[in-house]
Formats: structure tokens, C-alpha cells, sequence
């Protein structure tokens, strides 16, 4: 059997035991670099954040390739690493900083504007006000080609819990927009 | 609180799909991640050639600590061999013109004024000759 033969993850696997060291990343990173990007900016939001943690987190994914035991995927693996990364780059940023984005947050939203032409942006920002428990599923099934399973994938959470969180985000939004006085949709249009 | 009817749902889900598009790579973000492999420090390499260097000093310093040893053990048979060989030189010279008494002080006094200059010029000596008592108890 040729390396070409076997899945994304397995030939990055074999090329690593094989020692072919340029091509077990070439191939890892041909897979993995726009999706371990887009998990980080799901997480992160500021996209030179997202680059420093993702490229941190394949850093890590290379070096700790070796070990890999295959006791999970290693997607699963993977976007546990990333998720694990992003966490902490998270968690180390300053209290201050966090308060900072959640008033600079709220000042957005009270200040939507519905004859804006840019929908779009009014959407990202209430989006981006939404818990994180709906704020990511929402945000990785756009990302990812509106697929429950990748989002699920990578988060790590069951796809029932994905579609549960994906439908009670939608139902948050339109009572925020209700809200606001922007439920109807021809505002929008 | 669930959406209204099948038309808000689509409504809302074309305006999401406009909100949030997929991110794309930032240009140049492989080849500065390669960079960053290339500098990236394993923390288990830097652990090893951090031991490997301390390994390497002790190693240098036992070997120095040992050259030490050596040339205190050299200069002292040296300079007993030089004293020796002095007073043999000497001491006939200085019975003969100042008589057996002086034979008998001079090297003494040398004595103790070699052993007064190692205690001014080494502490621990000056520790050492501190613990005795040289008058008994």
C-alpha cells in the first residue's frame, strides 16, 4: 500500500514513522492550517490573535506528533490541542482587557442602527454578544460549510448538543433583534 | 423562545451566512509559521543541552580543582626541597660567623615569619592556626 492510497490523517502519519519529515508537514498542513485557523478565530475573533495561537498550536501539533498514540482520531486529537491553546490564550488575557471588549460590546449593540446598509456587521456584532456556549457553534457552522458534524468535530461536543445550541442560538438572536425593534426582516433587506 | 415560522428561520440564516464568511488564511501565514519552526525552541532539547553544558562544567571545574591539588602539592615539595637545600647552603656560613646560636634562631625567625605571611595572606591558615592553643590550657 502507497502513502498516496491512505486517508489525509494517515499518510501524515505514515510519512512521520517514515521519517519523510517534509512531507508528513507539507501534508499536515495542507489539511489542517485553514481549519486550525478558522477554530482559532472562532475562539479568538482577532484575526492576528487567531494567526499567533494557530501557528503556536501547529508548532505544538508537529512537535508532539511523535507521541501520538492513536487512541482518537487525529483530528480529534488535534482540535483538542487547539481548543486547549486558544483556552489559555483566553484565559492569560487581563481582566481588564476582558471588561474592556464586553462594554465595547455593549456600546455596539445599543448603538445599531437599522437603516445601516451594513447588515452584515450588525449581525457579527450580535452575534459576537451571544454566550460563548452559542456564540461558537454558531459562528465554526458558518465557518465550516454549515456542517454539524465538522463543528462538532471541532469542539468536541456531541452533534445533538451542536444542533440543540445552533437552534436556541437562533431563537437568542431573534429575540434580540426583536428587541431592539429590528425583528422585522424587511429592515433588513 | 422559538422562531416564528420557516421564513424567519431562512431570513436569518442568509443573514448569518453574510455575517459571518469563513476566514481565509492570512497571506504569507505558512511561510512564517515555517519560520517559526525553524526557531522554535523544543523545550526537551533546551532542557538536554542546558544539562549537557552544567554536565560539561563540573566537568571542567573537577579537572581544574585536580590541577590545583597538583601544583599546591608540587610547590610545596619545591619550596621544602628549596628550604632544605638552603639551610645546608647557609647554615655552615652563618655558625661560622655569627655561632651556634644563631644557627639555631635564624630558621627559627624564617619559619615564623613565613608562617606569620600565610596568615595574613590566607584565611583559612588563620583559621586553622586560630584553633590552636599554643599555651595549653
Amino acid at each position: 500500500m502507497t502513502v498516496e492510497s491512505l486517508s489525509a490523517d494517515e499518510s501524515i502519519l505514515a510519512l512521520r514513522a517514515q521519517d519523510r519529515l517534509d512531507d508528513a508537514l507539507v501534508r499536515l498542513l495542507d489539511s489542517y492550517e485553514a481549519r486550525v485557523y478558522r477554530l482559532c478565530r472562532a475562539f479568538l475573533r482577532d484575526p492576528t490573535w487567531a494567526e499567533d495561537v494557530a501557528q503556536q498550536s501547529l508548532i505544538r501539533i508537529w512537535k508532539g506528533l511523535p507521541g501520538f498514540d492513536g487512541r482518537s482520531a487525529l483530528s480529534t486529537w488535534i482540535y483538542t490541542i487547539v481548543r486547549n491553546r486558544c483556552n489559555t490564550a483566553l484565559r492569560s488575557r487581563r481582566e481588564g482587557d476582558a471588561a474592556d471588549d464586553v462594554l465595547a460590546e455593549l456600546a455596539d449593540e445599543q448603538s445599531l442602527d437599522p437603516a445601516s446598509s451594513d447588515t452584515a456587521q450588525h449581525m457579527a456584532r450580535l452575534v459576537d454578544g451571544l454566550p460563548e456556549k452559542y456564540r461558537l457553534p454558531v459562528v465554526l457552522y458558518y465557518f465550516e460549510d454549515e456542517s454539524v458534524s465538522a463543528v462538532a468535530e471541532r469542539l468536541g461536543w456531541p452533534e445533538g448538543t451542536v444542533k440543540t445550541n445552533l437552534s436556541r442560538a437562533r431563537a437568542e438572536l431573534h429575540a434580540r433583534l426583536k428587541a431592539m425593534g429590528l425583528g422585522e426582516w424587511t429592515l433588513w433587506n | 423562545m422559538e422562531l416564528n415560522n420557516g421564513a424567519d428561520e431562512t431570513t436569518l440564516s442568509t443573514q448569518l451566512r453574510a455575517a459571518l464568511p469563513a476566514p481565509t488564511l492570512p497571506a504569507g501565514f505558512r511561510s512564517r509559521l515555517l519560520t517559526r519552526m525553524a526557531t522554535a525552541e523544543d523545550p526537551a532539547q533546551a532542557r538536554m543541552a542546558l544539562e549537557q553544558d552544567w554536565q560539561k562544567a563540573q566537568a571542567a571545574l573537577r579537572r581544574q580543582s585536580v590541577n590545583l591539588r597538583w601544583q599546591t602539592l608540587l610547590w610545596l615539595l619545591g619550596g621544602a626541597f628549596a628550604a632544605g637545600a638552603l639551610t645546608v647552603a647557609i647554615m655552615p656560613w652563618v655558625a661560622e660567623h655569627y655561632g651556634a646560636h644563631w644557627a639555631r634562631w635564624v630558621p627559627m625567625a624564617v619559619a615564623g615569619f613565613g608562617l606569620l605571611a600565610s596568615w595574613v595572606g590566607d584565611p583559612r591558615l588563620r583559621r586553622y592556626l586560630g584553633h590552636i592553643n599554643f599555651f595549653g590550657a
